[in-house]
């Protein structure tokens, strides 16, 4: 049987010897696996918001971060613009002179990837570090002149392809060059790489596989994390997201990303004041922590199931102890109780035998003395009175005398059959060869003249009762004497032979009157004869005190025989 | 010989009757001291109550003890026979229908000297009689009085 058999069979026989107790387990199991479920989702919206948070506010801060770069550069460019002796160079066109007081600010802002000075047309007129083939190049139709020219505030452009080699993307921040009487006198222009704007804030930890992509005032995308050396600049302002951001919205949502093929988390954020936006994106697999999170509630699961299993383990562990422990308990009263009746019964048993025994004594004495009496002086009235009787007279006296004698028997037999039902059993080593030759010399004896061929085969041994199986010997050896009394040439034997068991058969075999096979049911009643009684006296008891005997020994008989061809008795104890 | 008597202790007017006719036509001829019950032959045996004045020294040469007996029966009688020094030797016969086993064993352990059941066919109870009466009146010794 297997463990798991083994197991169903517990609980199977719980369920159905405990109902109580198995509802109660039932209730403890539901407990458990319901605050694990309340747990579970518990756990799963919390992680589930914790990392939508998360990603918002990193959203909020790369925009952040960006707006004040903008701003700072804006600044820088102001700074730049309104230094007295620059503006006065510029208002002078004194275009290269002008650049030369800001020859260092590339060095000294790592982020500016280089300036330029225009007229307040557009055209290049002195750039710093110095680029070939741009002096002198009119700008007029970019975004950034539009955008500063458009009222002479500071501007920051959408990304774009710059004319100057290498064809870097960069943002211009545009300022006027403003007079001292506050006239435009020129625009001064910074190009900036967005890339280098975000050194600050690289070290952010955004997540696994997580990317950030910004979006420009005119919806193009002006830097992905991922795509750091994209050359052509996308334009992503059909996108839903793109869109949500030039509205100035902000927030996080589950979608689709078409470019990544995925479901991703996206965070948005819109960088204020120049039309920009910000946007963090993440796989939802790996965004929501969902490696993590579900390491986290594999741990929570197994830690439930493992309780749930422990306690499963101890109740069904505790039931087959309580089980046992009671299936011992009734064990024990059920001992108690079957000795109890067992001491009961012997009591009563013992009491029928003593009122049997006392019935027996009774018929014994009782019975007996008025058949003594009738038969003793129907022989006082023969013996004293015979002058007196005729013939007839005294054999009516003879039959009295005669059927006295027989009911004499009669108890005397029925005694015998009495006492082998309730006599002790003394078991022991007997020699059934040894005990017939005894009978049979008694039975010679009491009939000196018959002649009868005796064989009785040595050596035959028996574990029983030597008083009891010597009745039995006597009646079975004394019906086999009786009923070859007309036989000439008798021949009695007593032998023994192995039956198909490998069992002993004791037999008495006799060549005298036999019987009909078709009585043979009858032959072990008592009271039942099969001869009449003045062919062959009898009182019917003899072979049910035998059956009695062989059946108090666990044994059997049984007889064969044909009428005027003899019977055979067998035997097996 | 005449003086060695008998006692017969039997409640059955019938089987006295019978026993009283065994002795006689086997030629006993010796006065037969009968007593109904335990009770009585105790008395008679001991001298004491209706036998108070009964001579002491006259014991029965044998007692034929039949076991059912009123009052007391035949076995106590004999048990107390043989607690009493005065007839611990005393012979007697157990004188009975029984052939039971246990009044055998029980007979012979109190001390019977003979056990002898009554049979129905009078003719053998004839010889039983005989028998008895020719051993315990004939041929033995009767012990020495106290």
């Amino acid at each position: 049987m297997t463990a798991l058999t083994k197991l169903r069979n517990a609980l199977g026989s719980f369920i159905d010897h405990s109902p109580l107790r198995w509802a109660a387990l039932s209730l403890a199991a539901a407990t458990i696996i319901g605050t694990a479920a309340h747990t579970y989702r518990e756990i799963d919206s919390e992680l589930t918001t914790v990392a939508l948070s998360r990603r918002e506010a990193v959203a909020q801060l790369m925009a952040a971060t960006l707006t004040e770069k903008f701003g700072r550069n804006i600044d820088v460019a102001i700074s730049l613009s309104t230094r007295v002796r620059f503006r006065n160079l510029v208002a002078e066109e004194k275009w290269g002179e002008a650049i030369e007081i800001l020859h260092d600010v590339p060095d000294d802002f790592p982020h500016i990837e280089r300036l330029f000075l225009t007229d307040t047309g557009g055209t290049l007129k002195a750039d710093a570090s110095a680029l070939p083939g741009v002096r002198g190049a009119n700008f007029a139709s970019r975004d950034w002149f539009q955008g500063v020219s458009r009222n002479w505030q500071p501007y920051v452009s959408p990304i774009y392809t710059r004319a100057a080699a290498p064809q870097l993307n960069v943002v211009a921040v545009a300022v006027p060059v403003k007079s001292t009487t506050g006239q435009v006198v020129g625009i001064l222009v910074l190009q900036i790489r967005i890339e280098n704007l975000l050194e600050s804030v690289k070290g952010i930890d955004m997540g696994a596989e997580a990317f950030i992509y910004i979006v420009d005032s005119k919806g193009q995308m002006a830097f992905h994390s991922k795509y750091r050396d994209q050359k052509k600049i996308i334009d992503l302002s059909a996108t839903p997201i793109v869109q949500k951001l030039r509205r100035g919205e902000q927030g996080v949502e589950i979608g689709f990303d078409a470019l990544e093929q995925e479901e991703s988390v996206i965070a948005y954020a819109p960088v204020p004041d120049y039309g920009w936006g910000m946007v963090v994106q993440q796989p939802v697999r790996s965004s929501l922590g969902l490696v993590a999170r579900d390491t986290l509630l594999r741990q929570l699961l197994a830690g439930y199931g493992l309780i749930l299993l422990l306690g499963v383990i101890t109740a069904i562990l505790t039931l087959r102890i309580a089980s046992a422990r009671q299936r011992a308990e009734s064990d024990r009263r059920m001992k108690a109780d079957l000795e109890r009746r067992v001491l009961e019964r012997t009591a009563e048993l013992q009491a029928v035998n003593r009122e049997l025994e006392a019935f027996s004594y009774s018929v014994s004495h009782d019975l007996r003395a008025p058949l003594r009496a009738i038969d003793g002086f129907s022989q006082a009235v023969l013996e004293d009175y015979a002058d007196r009787l005729d013939d007839q007279g005294k054999d009516y006296l003879n039959r009295v005398r005669a059927a006295t004698q027989r009911m004499g028997h009669l108890i005397d037999d029925m005694l015998t059959l009495s006492r082998v039902t309730r006599v002790e059993m003394q078991r022991g080593t007997v020699d059934l060869s040894v005990l017939a030759a005894d009978v049979f010399a008694e039975l010679q004896k009491s009939e000196p003249e018959r002649k009868v061929d005796w064989r009785i085969e040595p050596g035959l041994i028996a574990q029983g009762d030597a008083q009891l199986l010597r009745v039995a010997l006597v009646n079975l050896l004394g019906n086999a004497w009786k009923f070859t009394g007309k036989t000439a040439n008798a021949k009695i034997e007593f032998g023994a032979m192995r039956d198909a068991d490998g069992a002993t058969d004791f037999f008495v075999r006799d060549n005298g009157a036999g019987f009909d096979m078709t009585y043979a049911g009858k032959l072990f009643g008592a009271f039942q004869r099969l001869h009449l009684t003045s062919e062959f006296p009898g009182t019917g008891i003899g072979l049910a005190t035998v059956q009695r005997i062989i059946h108090r020994h666990g044994g059997r008989v049984w007889a064969e025989g044909a009428v005027g061809k003899g019977a055979t008795f067998y035997f097996s104890l | 010989m005449n003086e060695k008597t008998i006692l017969l202790v039997e409640d059955n007017p019938d089987d006295e009757e019978l026993t009283l006719r065994a002795l006689k036509k086997n030629n006993i001829l010796n006065q037969v001291t009968i007593v109904r019950d335990g009770a009585e032959a105790l008395d008679y045996l001991f001298c004491q109550g209706a036998y108070a004045g009964r001579d002491a020294s006259v014991q029965p040469a044998v007692t034929l003890l039949d076991l059912k007996l009123p009052k007391v029966e035949g076995l106590e009688v004999l048990k107390r026979l043989r607690a009493d020094e005065r007839t611990r030797l005393l012979p007697v016969v157990i004188l009975t229908s029984s052939k039971e086993e246990q009044d055998l064993i029980s007979g012979y352990r109190l001390g019977a000297n003979s056990y002898i059941r009554k049979p129905v066919d009078f003719t053998k109870f004839m010889e039983a009689v005989r028998q008895v009466g020719l051993y315990w009146l004939m041929m033995n010794e009767p012990p020495p009085l106290k």
